[in-house]
């Protein structure tokens, strides 16, 4: 869910990432004593591990790098940006737990930068995971770099979303390898001191030497496939085009049960979680379009009734008319659902409206003893008031996709018998009416989108945060040596000097 | 994808019942919040028929015929005891199952809240749909077949 459920965008994740990496390098990690230096070196191989699974699941629909030769990761930066950092190893060093440095952060600014690092990578990891699986992988079948999907059509995501993401990913990827860089400085100077410190036994001294070494060793492996350079085209095809400031990857809602609210303050992203499933589920059957719609009717006539804004109520019963409308005619279907839908959408709603009439709300938000609403009921109502007529479109915008994918059939009747009908649906009578159902939902939403007093935190979501590979720029730009391979080919490998801004490459 | 899911069978005036009420969704009105809120129950009455259903089942299309609540609900407090009639016999039909006949009377329950205390006694007070006596009442779903009261 966008801004309803989570006010922290997965873009402004990876720019507190990026800032606190950014803190890193500025900092540097000279002076750093050595039990600092092995938070830092967890630090490392934590953010190494997020940026492989995030690598790895944006990529997810271009197939397995494992049978591609070194020279196919060459051709394929993106490709050769996931194999690269498999190849990069962990350095092994041991720190504190998180839960102790989150209690105790280190004093050094560089370790402490580290913990920040690995931290919002992690969160920022886990939400890439976690987004459904065509999004952002579908995403580049759309912007042509894969096959497209079987049925030809171009699959939900927006290219736009999967650019944003592997640019940012593949600039925090360029400010790693710089990092890796002053760590394999900082361990070489560790193990340098601890073998000339007499103070630890000998068994002892060996072993943190080794550890140093062996972290030292892991952070200055070079290979074919050079993280710095590889990651470093990524993000120059990345750029070529037009790139998002702000973009959010919604959880996987497919078979998500429906929050139900307990309090006023559930309802946003109660309601938030209708949309995803909306946006982000199957196509619903007729039945399970008349049930949303017909609850999106009931929300609307509920709020109606609790807004004290003239030109909210109004325009929220412009909007019931506008969902009874689409609950009229699928009411009235005379098409049969071909696919298994979801009943998920109608029975969030449902549990939002059963909130609105249940015993405590009543007492709470209907009906407060104290004459006006507490300023919290009164701001979750507006949210709740703001965010529907984005559901309506959502649902529109189901029921088209469903129209588009052949997810419904028209039927011909023959006494009692009905066989599917012979002309497509979209020259039959029913799939025209259906249509025009979807086109009138949609612009009544637009319509009272507009009239509402209360801004769509979803629409009106801004950012306050610049994004990752902005705030990297200047590590990107850093000259850093080739890759001491004697079979590179000096001109894929010569880095590119900065890209002067492209007529084409218009920023939003 | 040229599978048509199963269609349930329905008695006759419980598919009368949902041709009327098709058509009370075309013409009840939506002016007023007060108007919003009755018609709400009258899409409930249309989920009640629909969430009994066996899974995978659907009910058949209907053409909306022209009607009253009060015609609705007497046609769909008579379905709850009806059974098939024999000129549907060789069809294949599925028997009315208990959950279908409570799904007609919790409709029926919808519906009923629609009714004005003077329209709730009358057509409690007698149940038989005679759906052709006063002219207004609806025809059936299915023009070419004979009706009249059952």
């Amino acid at each position: 869910m966008t801004a309803a459920g989570s006010s922290t965008t997965t873009a402004q994740r990876l720019s507190a990432a990026a800032a606190a990496l950014a803190d890193v390098l500025s900092a540097g990690h000279d002076g750093l004593p050595s039990s600092d230096l092995a938070i830092a070196g967890q630090a490392r191989d934590q953010v190494l591990a997020c940026l492989t699974i995030a690598q790895r699941y944006l990529f997810a629909g271009l197939g397995h790098t494992t049978h591609l030769s070194s020279a196919d990761y060459l051709r394929h930066p993106m490709l050769g940006l996931e194999e690269a950092l498999r190849r990069r190893r962990p350095t092994g060093l041991t720190g504190p737990a998180p839960t102790d440095l989150a209690m105790a952060p280190p004093d050094h600014p560089t370790a402490r930068a580290w913990t920040v690092l690995a931290r919002e990578l992690d969160a920022a990891s886990v939400e890439i995971a976690r987004a459904r699986p065509d999004n952002p992988s579908w995403a580049w079948r759309w912007a042509g770099l894969a096959p497209r999907s079987s049925t030809g059509l171009p699959p939900p995501g927006s290219p736009d979303v999967a650019w944003g993401l592997a640019a940012d990913l593949a600039a925090l990827c360029v400010g790693l390898a710089a990092a890796d860089e002053q760590l394999a400085h900082a361990f070489a100077a560790a193990q340098t001191a601890a073998a000339a410190d007499p103070r630890p036994s000998s068994l002892e001294r060996q072993e943190i030497e080794h550890s140093f070494a062996t972290a030292h060793d892991a952070v200055t492996g070079r290979s074919l496939t050079d993280l710095r350079v590889v990651a470093g085209l990524a993000l120059r095809m990345a750029e070529d085009g037009p790139l998002p400031d702000d973009y959010h990857l919604p959880l996987h809602t497919v078979g998500l049960a429906p929050l139900v609210p307990a309090a006023a303050a559930d309802l946003a992203p109660a309601l938030g979680r209708a949309q995803d499933m909306l946006a982000d589920g199957p196509p619903l059957t007729h039945l399970e379009h008349r049930t949303v719609a017909v609850e999106l009717t009931r929300a609307a006539a509920l709020l109606a009734r609790l807004v004290d804004d003239p030109t909210a109520r109004q325009a929220l019963l412009r909007l019931a008319q506008g969902t009874d409308n689409a609950a009229k005619v699928w009411a009235s279907s005379a098409l049969f659902a071909a696919t298994e839908g979801s009943r998920a959408p109608g029975d969030q709603l449902h549990a939002v409206n059963a909130f609105f009439i249940s015993d405590v709300t009543v007492s709470d938000i209907t009906r407060p003893a104290g004459g006006a609403r507490p300023e919290t009921v009164r701001d979750a109502v507006e949210r709740s008031v703001a965010q529907l007529p984005g559901i309506a479109r959502a649902a529109a915008d189901n029921a088209a996709r469903g129209l588009n994918e052949g997810s419904f059939v028209a039927v011909d009747r023959f006494g009692d018998r009905y066989q599917p009908a012979e002309r497509p649906l979209s020259t039959h009578p029913e799939g025209r009416r259906y249509e025009n159902a979807v086109s009138q939902l949609r612009a009544v939403s637009a319509d009272v989108r507009q009239v509402l007093p209360y801004a769509d935190p979803a629409a009106h979501s801004t950012t306050t945060s610049r994004p990752a590979r902005a705030l990297l720029r200047a590590v990107v730009n850093t000259p850093s040596s080739r890759p001491d391979h004697p079979a590179l080919p000096p001109p894929l490998l010569s880095r590119p000097g900065p890209t002067p801004p492209r007529p084409h490459a218009v920023r939003r | 994808m040229n599978v048509l899911p199963r269609i349930w069978s329905e008695t006759p005036s419980r598919r009368r019942a949902r041709a009327v009420m098709a058509h009370l969704a075309e013409a009840m009105p939506v002016d007023t919040l007060d108007d919003i809120e009755a018609k709400l129950c009258l899409y409930d009455a249309f989920a009640e028929l629909d969430t009994w259903l066996p899974l995978g089942a659907v009910l058949a299309p209907v053409e909306p015929c022209p009607g009253t609540v009060v015609d609705a609900y007497r046609l769909l407090v008579a379905a709850i005891h009806e059974e098939h009639t024999a000129e549907e016999a060789g069809q294949d039909l599925t028997p009315v199952t208990a959950r279908d006949r409570v799904a007609t009377g919790l409709a029926a329950g919808r519906l009923r809240a629609l009714l004005g205390q003077d329209d709730a006694e009358d057509a409690t007070s007698d149940v038989t749909p005679d759906v052709t006596s006063d002219g207004a009442a609806p025809a059936s779903v299915e023009p070419d077949r004979p009706q009249g009261p059952r």
